[in-house]
């Protein structure tokens, strides 16, 4: 049984690397941005894991860090990193799961078109299921802008991508 | 227009997928480790440079006659005086300020001066070993009741001293129009 925060914050990391780079991924679009973002979020609660005190905050520390860094980052790194080939890999043609495949690139492709502070909102609300509260306090500002971000990122999906927008509704 | 959207749920949770399970450990401590690194490197940097200042302050307002402190470069004298570093010795007369031709930071401000500069809410205070200077910048992580992230940045105005510049978590070394040097506080691209 771990004692030391050393420890401690060496089982979270292995607790909690896939999760945080799930996450990671659908802010980045891709899997080595994410790796970097995740990377970099964790470095930073390394550095501070003795002034959170609670183990139980590593998470949230992370989580915060990973969002700002995201925003601030990558702002002038748009997403071109496309990988249409290995998600597509993933697809057995004809079957319900290529259905599924074909959702998740025009998912894809679409969430590269939003801004960054878009996508964020977008994954906080529908991937993290986070509350408009939960989620203006973790990007610093205030429940209106995530009200008003969420709208716009919902109806520039549905500009953009409207098949897949289509594609969600007859499944629902 | 957030009902009906289960399906985006799932969707969004599916292509999650495609982050995968890397083991971030070891490339997380590595990560830590060289950040550390360059902080000490840079903060000792620094503290030489303010004990630099401190001394060079102190040596160009003693009144009296010149005395050279023992570890100053030639002392200022009649003649020009044209420091290793000086590119271009200046003609004009020797002044009893030797520094003034050489970039001159200020010294790092404690935890408590910043505190008063940047208007914490209530229960936060600054770690004070976690001041860091850089040039005419100084960066402090906040500390209070919640788990938070990001620094605040304070930024050094002649005349007017320290001012509060603002809060973040990961700057932009070109977005604060440092394009040279390893500053703590900020990512060069």
């Amino acid at each position: 049984m771990p004692h030391s925060t050393d420890d401690l914050f060496g089982e979270f990391v292995r607790a909690r690397s896939p999760a945080l780079l799930r996450t990671a991924f659908l802010l980045t679009g891709d899997r080595h941005l994410a790796e970097d973002l995740v990377q970099d979020a964790l470095a930073r609660t390394h550095r501070g894991r003795h002034r959170l005190g609670d183990p139980g905050h590593f998470e949230a520390y992370t989580r915060t860090a990973m969002y700002h860094q995201h925003v601030s980052w990558w702002r002038r790194r748009r997403v071109a990193e496309f990988m249409p080939g290995e998600l597509a890999d993933v697809a057995q043609p004809g079957s319900d799961h290529a259905r599924r495949t074909d959702l998740k690139l025009a998912l894809h492709e679409a969430l590269a078109q939003l801004t960054r502070r878009q996508r964020a909102v977008l994954v906080l609300r529908f991937f993290e299921d986070r509350s408009e509260a939960e989620a203006a306090e973790l990007l610093h500002c205030s429940v209106g802008t995530i009200k008003s971000q969420t709208s716009k990122a919902l109806a520039r999906l549905r500009a953009m991508a409207p098949d897949l927008l289509a594609a969600v509704m007859e499944e629902a | 227009m957030t009902d009906n959207l289960g399906p985006l749920r799932q969707a969004m949770s599916d292509l999650a997928e495609h982050g995968g399970s890397t083991d971030m450990y070891e490339r997380v401590l590595r990560k830590s480790r060289q950040s550390q690194r360059r902080t000490a490197v840079v903060a000792g940097a620094a503290a030489v440079f303010a004990v630099g200042g401190a001394v060079a302050y102190a040596t160009a307002n003693r009144p009296g006659p010149p005395t050279p402190g023992a570890t100053q470069p030639p002392a200022p004298s009649a003649g020009p005086t044209s420091p290793a570093t000086s590119a271009a010795p200046s003609r004009t007369p020797p002044s009893p300020n030797w520094t003034s031709n050489r970039p001159r930071y200020p010294g790092c401000p404690s935890a408590k001066t910043l505190e008063r500069l940047a208007d914490l809410p209530k229960g936060w205070y600054f770690v004070p070993s976690s001041v860091q200077c850089w040039k005419g910048w100084a960066m402090a992580d906040p500390e209070g009741p919640t788990p938070g992230d990001g620094i605040y940045l304070f930024q050094y105005q002649a005349g007017k001293g320290w001012r509060y510049h603002s809060q973040g978590s990961a700057y932009q070394c070109q977005d604060l129009g440092i394009t040279s040097g390893n500053p703590p506080f900020c990512q060069m691209d």
